[in-house]
């Protein structure tokens, strides 16, 4: 405790040298942990849009085989779930932590008005749903669940197709089966939309969008769960795959795909692996009935865990480098202060101080004045990135990256732990020559020693 | 009383219409008519054409394409090389079967996709494309026959509806010309009997392959009628049906051309 004391002491009697190292110490922490925080705050808006866009991280999707019916033809899979139930009942039994869940029919297609055309993706979900009412911020109209194939649309698809609350618009697009078709529908809401992603999207009820697809009465395509703690997303899928594969014992109408068996053959892509397993152009993976597939968002898209471990290891070599740079000037400084207070160590040495204490005294200044410099780093960079999540950017070509139009930070407590002990090790090794020198110096010698 | 029958009649006859059938006989005169259409084209074997395409959108400038086209079609092989506009020259697809791969000469590289996915959002149909001697009779029923005109030419007017899921569309009226079965129009319907899309062949080359009269839809137009003043014209030119060498048909030919 002695030896602390002392060495905050030590600290304030240089005052403009301590400084001139805390702020470049502070200078690399400030850089490292605004580019930590902005990569790893864009890579996680870029996730977070995805799994907006599919609704959840965990996916269940029915698929029936559908042999084809001229001789030789092509089998084809058929996107349906016809037990609306099956996979919600399944969830609650298995007690798993979500924030909420959702069945939807998805069909892509074309919004045409006037000659224009755009491009959207039509979710049909149950427009009562409270969490989903919440999630629409409508710049006009809003949701008519009454209306017979009423449309909610984003404000970009509005601009481009100059559509207005209550114009019809006709939607053309295609059956479960493949098949094109169209509907005539009328816009009942407008939606402000954040990102490229979800400008796409439109919203109808379920059995409207139903209707136009030709998806049997009570179905749906998708099942999706949105987890509190997304790192969850695998032990869940798994939990959800191990239950239907129960049932599947039982009831051979109900298949599942295997996880497992996908991370055998595709370890780097699971989505992948489990595509193999539907491949119609294998009749040996025919089966009767539905076959449920559990993915997740990473099986689907595992790019996204190798990007942020990308940018993990990124950050930390900069903050490495960065560290490696200071610690020479650290180096340097504490070899000026013993030449500086050498006959001072030799006073403390004759008065008591042992060779131990004295290599702790410049060992605790150098990592106190560190540390100094790291939180005001870390506070400095945690002030920047308020100032700049505040600023509005109204660029499309930005838009995946960002939250509601603004940069936003995610800093990770672990990673910054881990920056503050490669910080405290680099600062004990950067001192550990001069410290060392100080603990072996005879004090006879060092009060003899002329500057 | 009289009202009533009145309507009984009315509605016999518009169920009767919802439900036309035509008879065994008919059907068979129509199936063979349209298997004959098939077997009168002269894509049989090998051949290489340049395809023109100019397409139209309401608002905006007429765009035109220009492509390369080599295919082996008993194999199901084809190489497309893009030829026009000068931005987009180089880019090509290879097919092999079900299989797709779109190539970039910015890159180098190919893309892998599959033939549903590489048609996306145009105006032609996976059906346009593959359809065997009985694709008529596996898919379609026969739901109406009658005699007509198109233009200068006496037709036979089919509408076909679909049995199965193969076909693009529900419902699809053929205009097949009387003295040479060669398809004139062709409109697509929806499963509500709205009009989606309308392909006209104002153009029939006859030219002889390998000793067999054959014809080639040298100019087609093909029309969105669901988002009206939509279309794209289709014009193809030096046309041969000469054996093309194998290494066409290979990436390393896409690959040579850049």
């Amino acid at each position: 405790m002695k030896t602390v004391s002392l060495a905050l002491r030590n600290l304030t009697r240089n005052k403009r040298r301590n400084a001139i190292l805390a702020v470049a110490i502070a200078f690399g922490f400030f850089v490292v942990t605004a580019i930590d925080g902005l990569t790893t705050g864009m890579v996680g808006n870029l996730e977070n849009q995805i799994t907006q866009l599919v609704g959840g991280n965990v996916i269940v999707q029915g698929l029936e085989w559908l042999n084809s019916d001229t001789p030789g033809g092509k089998a084809k899979l058929v996107n349906i779930v016809r037990d609306r139930d099956y996979a919600r009942k399944i969830v609650d039994e298995l007690n798993i932590n979500y924030d909420y869940y959702s069945c939807f029919t998805m069909s892509n297609g074309n919004a045409i008005f006037n000659g224009k055309k755009s491009v959207i993706q039509l979710y049909g979900r149950d427009l009562n749903e409270k969490s989903l009412r919440d999630s629409f911020q409508f710049t006009s109209g809003g949701v008519d669940a009454d209306m017979k194939n009423g449309l909610i649309i984003s404000d970009k698809v509005a601009e481009s197709l100059n559509l207005q609350v209550g114009d019809e618009i006709i939607y053309s697009t295609w059956t479960v089966y493949g098949q094109n078709t169209f509907a005539d529908m009328t816009i009942t809401g407008i939606i402000k939309s954040n990102s490229f992603m979800n400008s796409m999207q439109a919203y109808a009820d379920i059995e409207d969008v139903n209707e136009i697809v030709e998806m049997p009465e009570g179905g749906y395509s998708m099942f999706s769960l949105y987890l509190r703690d997304k790192d969850q997303q695998t032990k869940a899928a798994m939990a959800i795959e191990a239950r239907i594969r129960q049932d599947s014992e039982v009831n051979p109408e109900i298949n599942v795909t295997s996880r497992a068996l996908a991370m055998k053959t595709h370890p780097t892509n699971v989505g992948k692996g489990l595509e193999k397993q539907v491949d119609t152009k294998k009749p040996e993976n025919e089966w009767k009935g539905v076959k449920y597939g559990v993915e997740t968002l990473y099986d689907e898209i595992p790019q996204i865990k190798t990007v942020l471990n990308i940018v993990h290891i990124i950050t930390t070599v900069i903050l490495i480098v960065i560290l490696m740079i200071v610690m020479v000037g650290v180096s340097n400084t504490y070899r000026m202060v013993l030449y500086e207070r050498i006959r001072e160590i030799g006073t403390m040495r004759a008065l008591g101080m042992t060779g131990k204490d004295t290599r702790k005294v410049f060992t605790n200044e150098a990592v106190i004045l560190c540390i100094i410099g790291a939180l005001s780093g870390l506070v400095f960079a945690a002030l920047v990135m308020a100032i700049v999540h505040c600023i509005p950017v109204n660029n499309d070509a930005l838009s995946f990256f960002l939250q509601k139009g603004h940069f936003s930070f995610k800093i990770s407590i672990f990673s910054v732990i881990l920056q503050y002990v490669i910080l405290i090790a680099l600062t004990t090794f950067a001192v550990r020559g001069s410290a060392k020198q100080a603990a072996r110096m005879s004090p006879a010698e060092a009060l003899r020693t002329v500057k | 009383m009289k009202k009533i029958l009145s309507f009984i009649a009315a509605a016999a006859l518009f169920t009767a219409a919802a439900t036309a059938q035509v008879s065994a006989d008919i059907a068979e005169k129509c199936y063979q008519i349209m298997e004959t259409s098939q077997d009168i084209q002269a894509y049989h074997g090998d051949y290489s054409a340049t395809v023109s395409l100019v397409v139209e959108k309401p608002g905006k400038p007429k765009e035109n394409i220009q492509y390369k086209w080599f295919e082996r079609t008993d194999k199901k092989l084809m190489t497309v090389v893009q030829l026009f506009p000068d931005a987009d020259k180089g880019k090509g697809f290879l097919r092999n079967d079900d299989n797709i791969w779109s190539y970039d000469p910015i890159s180098r590289k190919f893309t892998h996709t599959s033939i549903k996915e590489a048609l996306g959002d145009s105006d032609v149909k996976l059906d346009d494309l593959e359809r065997s001697t009985k694709y008529w009779r596996d898919n379609y029923e026969v739901f109406s026959y009658e005699e007509g005109t198109l233009g200068k030419y006496p037709v036979d007017i089919i509408v076909l509806k679909a049995k199965s899921k193969e076909p693009s569309y529900a419902k699809t009226k053929y205009y097949v010309r009387k003295d040479i079965p060669l398809i004139l129009k062709q409109e697509d319907f929806s499963g509500s009997d709205r009009l989606m899309r309308t392909m006209l062949v104002p153009k029939w080359s006859k030219i002889e392959v390998r000793g067999k009269v054959g014809y080639v839809a040298s100019q087609a137009i093909l029309r969105d009628e669901l988002n009206k003043g939509e279309q794209t014209q289709q014009v193809i030119s030096d046309l041969t049906f000469d054996t093309l060498p194998d290494k066409i048909f290979t990436k390393a030919y896409l690959e040579g051309l850049n």
